[in-house]
């Protein structure tokens, strides 16, 4: 008995024009989308000036990084160590944290990553008075 | 002379798995990436480890100098005020500052921005470090 040799099917659509546009496609998507992940803090301004209230904790952020917390200078991640602990005798005790006028944002976030690492979310940001305006 | 016959195309390499890694990454670059406008100021954004994760779809630029940016064109401060004053005033706002940027001029920015003062909801927004 012969049988027929199986005979290669022949291929009705070309592939290469949906090729063509896939790649397109995909040289597109890759000039044009950003890949970049953002972590948000979230920011609670005094509206009042400096208005913060006496019992609360007042941390000034040096230029360098540091944080001034009374009369101790800390490391971030000693800060938000001291806030939780004061926080344990003291719950709800807020916490402002006060740029000087020479400390850059990367700062800040450093600090805010640091308390975001040990719990601490409400953070009050104020800005300094400029003692013209006192 | 003879021509190479038709059946020679046969041996050509496969076209198929290069087809789906092709459509593979396709997929990954149009799910993973977000399309957004292009900011029109270039900034260092700080990193931040911690913090919530965040897509924000629009977000107030600050450049190093204090200058602003939204939806991709630069803006007066007084622009952004108009423009935050506006009838599509976000529930939030997004704001990414350059690293470098002094956080006072942020703060002065910021209370600038909220003038009107119905606590306008800020977050900072940090690049992400693993």
């Amino acid at each position: 008995m012969l049988l027929e040799a199986p005979r290669r099917r022949p291929l009705l659509i070309s592939l290469t024009p949906l090729i063509d546009v896939v790649f397109i496609l995909l040289v597109f998507f890759m000039l044009v989308s950003n890949l970049t992940q953002w972590r948000s803090f979230p920011l609670a301004t005094g509206s009042g000036a400096a208005g913060a209230s006496d019992r609360g904790m007042i941390a000034f952020l040096q230029p360098d990084g540091t944080a001034r917390l009374g009369e101790r200078t800390l490391a971030p991640a000693a800060l938000a160590e001291a806030v939780v602990q004061a926080r344990r005798q003291q719950p709800d005790q807020p916490l402002a944290v006060v740029p000087e006028t020479q400390t850059a944002v990367t700062q800040v976030v450093r600090l805010l990553d640091a308390l975001a690492a040990a719990g601490v979310e409400d953070v009050r940001l104020l800005r300094r008075q400029t003692p013209a305006a006192d | 002379m003879r021509l190479p016959d038709a059946s020679h195309r046969a041996s050509e390499p496969d076209l198929t798995p290069l087809i789906n890694i092709v459509f593979l990454l396709l997929i990954f670059f149009m799910i993973a990436g977000t399309l957004a406008a292009r900011d029109a100021l270039t900034i260092t954004p700080a990193a931040a480890v911690h913090g919530d994760s965040a897509r924000p779809a629009r977000s107030l630029v600050i450049g190093a100098d204090g200058a602003l940016a939204l939806d991709g064109q630069p803006l007066s401060l007084a622009q952004a005020r108009a423009r935050l004053d506006d009838a599509e005033r976000p529930g939030v706002l997004f704001v990414k500052p350059d690293r470098a940027l002094p956080a006072a001029t942020l703060l002065e920015i910021l209370g600038e921005l909220n003038t009107a003062g119905d606590g306008l909801r800020v977050e900072l927004l940090a690049r992400r470090e693993s």
